[in-house]
């Protein structure tokens, strides 16, 4: 198992796609705080109470306030949201697709290596890569709140956030193996991406219903709370956790039976 | 194939079949490849090559039929097998973006292996010094192809797997491979099963031939046997082979020859002597029906067997080796 991580982690070392995932996040955190500065516009606000709904609440509440507490969530809502399922679903899809799409597959599969410790080791590395991504969101959102020059900084905001967010990772975490599957069976990037972007547009499709709490992918949103929908922070149900964790062990299962009964590997 | 009951056999399959739904790409194949051999599966792209290999290597599912290699019969996670096992299959399966010094280093760990001499052994033998740096994406593929002989030679296995080893490489690093493959089989007696599609290359290389086609293995020919069709021969079909021998041994002091269970004769040098060998057998009363040159080599073995000419041969209309008399 160690031998397979620590190849897990040679590939990754000369892999520029952490770059490219950590620019992602950059621009999906930059895009993020950009709409808070237009949303605490007073004539915006005003217009915003006047149309009623789910921001007319948030408005009242405060939410759209630019504090360090509001800058904080509205980054980690983007990642609840939107950008979480798709970057964590193409790093999926990149450490699961990319045997086969580069035909090392093979190579990989007849080593006396169990198949099953490669997918585990490429399990852990995903999970460095997801909660990696994931605090660096945080640490990105910091250094922008820094530049708009916001006031009322306060560690606490920041412990909360930190641990908010590898909460929403957690959760966007529990659903990648199914991603992983779709690689696998697959043999490369485009079903793993066409099934994340399948389950992000479900889930927005549910956001409002009842349903939602116990679908997987909608999972984040109703951990972190979504300021533009009616959805309040802390609304999952403890059976919603155990969805998850069902949806994890059952992707896990897929994915471990797929590596065993692969037939013609690339 | 007598042989191989003597010695000891390393690959063995029996009933190896394999359906793509409705098409049967390997049909029943049963092959032996004993230990310290270079059995060639040659075969026109297409034959089923490919996929017997995947089968061997666990990473096809036989519809029908089973794999043993060195004992243990083949499926995901032969752990025990895969560690006397070296393959390279298709495109050599490095990492592009990792150098080849990152390539072998990351085979290393995975085997578990230090860096040890044989690690330089392996760069030397398979050409690979000026390349270390290199990131393996942009090599040319005949030098992925050595990596990738090179990645597959790291745990010193018993047994060596691969799929079309000489595919994009140039005559000189053809025969390159060649020379490395001839040193691992005589020097550490590593068993060798490799497919090809190019007959020269397999004459010269292997000590046995299966020739697969259409999914069938249609024959199995020993380096010697090759050898001997190989080798150019005046043909006499006779009346009574006996007596055309003892004419041939006794009246033109003839010994190289051979008596054919079919009432031929052949006789393999001093063709010269052609029409003294025609008036000997006919003084000696042996009736002769027909009398002819003929030089069968290996590709014209496959074009008789599968009916279809080799990949790599030429056009018919360039043979350059007629049939039939030459002189």
């Amino acid at each position: 198992m160690m031998r397979a991580l620590a190849a897990e982690f040679l590939k990754l070392k000369r892999s520029r796609m952490p770059l490219w995932t950590g620019l992602v996040v950059l621009v999906a955190a930059g895009l993020g705080l950009a709409v808070l500065p237009v949303l605490s516009d007073p004539t915006t606000q005003a217009k915003l109470v006047a149309g009623g709904g789910a921001f007319a609440k948030a408005v009242t509440a405060g939410l759209y306030s630019p504090t360090w507490a509001n800058y904080l969530r509205i980054g980690t809502q983007g990642m609840s949201g939107s950008w979480g399922v798709l970057t964590f679903g193409l790093v999926t899809a990149y450490l699961f697709g990319r045997e086969s799409k580069e035909r090392t597959v093979s190579a990989m599969f007849t080593l006396p290596l169990r198949r099953e410790y490669v997918v585990l080791a490429k399990m852990a590395v995903l999970a460095v890569w997801v909660f990696g991504l994931a605090m660096l969101s945080v640490l990105l959102t910091m250094g922008l709140v820094v530049l708009l020059g916001v006031e009322g900084f306060a560690w606490s905001h920041v412990f909360k956030n930190v641990g908010d967010t590898l909460a929403v990772a957690g959760l966007i975490y529990l659903t990648l193996p199914f991603v992983a599957w779709f690689a696998a069976l697959g043999k490369g990037y485009l079903r793993p991406m066409l099934f994340s972007l399948g389950m992000m547009m479900v889930g927005n499709g549910l956001v409002t219903t009842e349903a939602s709490r116990w679908f997987p992918w909608n999972m984040p949103v109703h951990l972190i709370g979504a300021s533009w929908l009616p959805v309040s922070p802390s609304s999952l149900l403890p059976g919603s956790y155990a969805v998850a964790v069902g949806v994890f062990l059952a992707g896990l299962a897929a994915l471990l039976w797929q590596a065993d009964h692969a037939d013609s590997v690339r | 194939m007598g042989d191989a009951s003597a010695r000891e056999i390393v690959i063995r399959t029996e009933g190896l079949t394999k359906d793509f739904g409705s098409v049967r790409a390997v049909d029943d194949l049963a092959l032996t490849v004993c230990r310290g051999e270079i059995y060639a599966f040659l075969g026109r792209n297409g034959a089923g090559k490919t996929t017997t290999i995947r089968m061997m290597l666990a990473l096809a599912r036989p519809t029908e039929g089973f794999v043993e290699i060195l004992g243990q019969r083949m499926a995901p996670n032969a752990v025990r097998a895969f560690e006397r096992i070296g393959s390279m299959v298709e495109a050599a399966g490095s990492y592009g973006n990792l150098t080849v010094r990152e390539n072998l280093e990351l085979q290393s760990n995975l085997l578990g292996l230090r860096r040890t001499h044989w690690v330089d052994e392996i760069i030397e033998m398979c050409d690979l010094g000026q390349y270390l740096d290199t990131r393996a994406g942009t090599l040319s593929l005949g030098n992925k192809q050595r990596l990738g002989l090179g990645r597959a030679l790291l745990h010193k296995p018993e047994v060596l797997i691969l799929d079309e080893p000489t595919n994009g490489l140039d005559p000189v690093g053809i025969a390159d491979i060649r020379m490395v493959l001839k040193r691992l089989a005589t020097e550490r007696g590593i068993t060798i099963f490799l497919s090809s599609h190019i007959l020269t290359e397999v004459q010269r290389l292997a000590t046995r031939i299966g020739i697969i086609h259409q999914g069938r293995l249609l024959e199995e020919i020993g380096y010697d046997e090759l050898r001997q069709r190989n080798r150019e021969y005046l043909e006499f079909t006779v009346s009574d082979t006996k007596r055309a021998a003892w004419a041939l041994e006794e009246k033109c002091g003839m010994r190289d020859f051979a008596v054919r269970e079919e009432g031929t004769v052949r006789i393999y040098r001093e063709f010269e002597r052609a029409d003294e060998f025609n008036r000997a057998l006919v003084e000696a009363g042996v009736g002769i029906s027909s009398m002819r040159m003929s030089e069968e080599n290996l590709e014209d073995h496959f074009v008789k067997l599968t009916g279809e000419a080799p990949d790599d041969a030429p056009p018919a209309g360039r043979r350059t080796k007629p049939r039939g008399w030459r002189r």
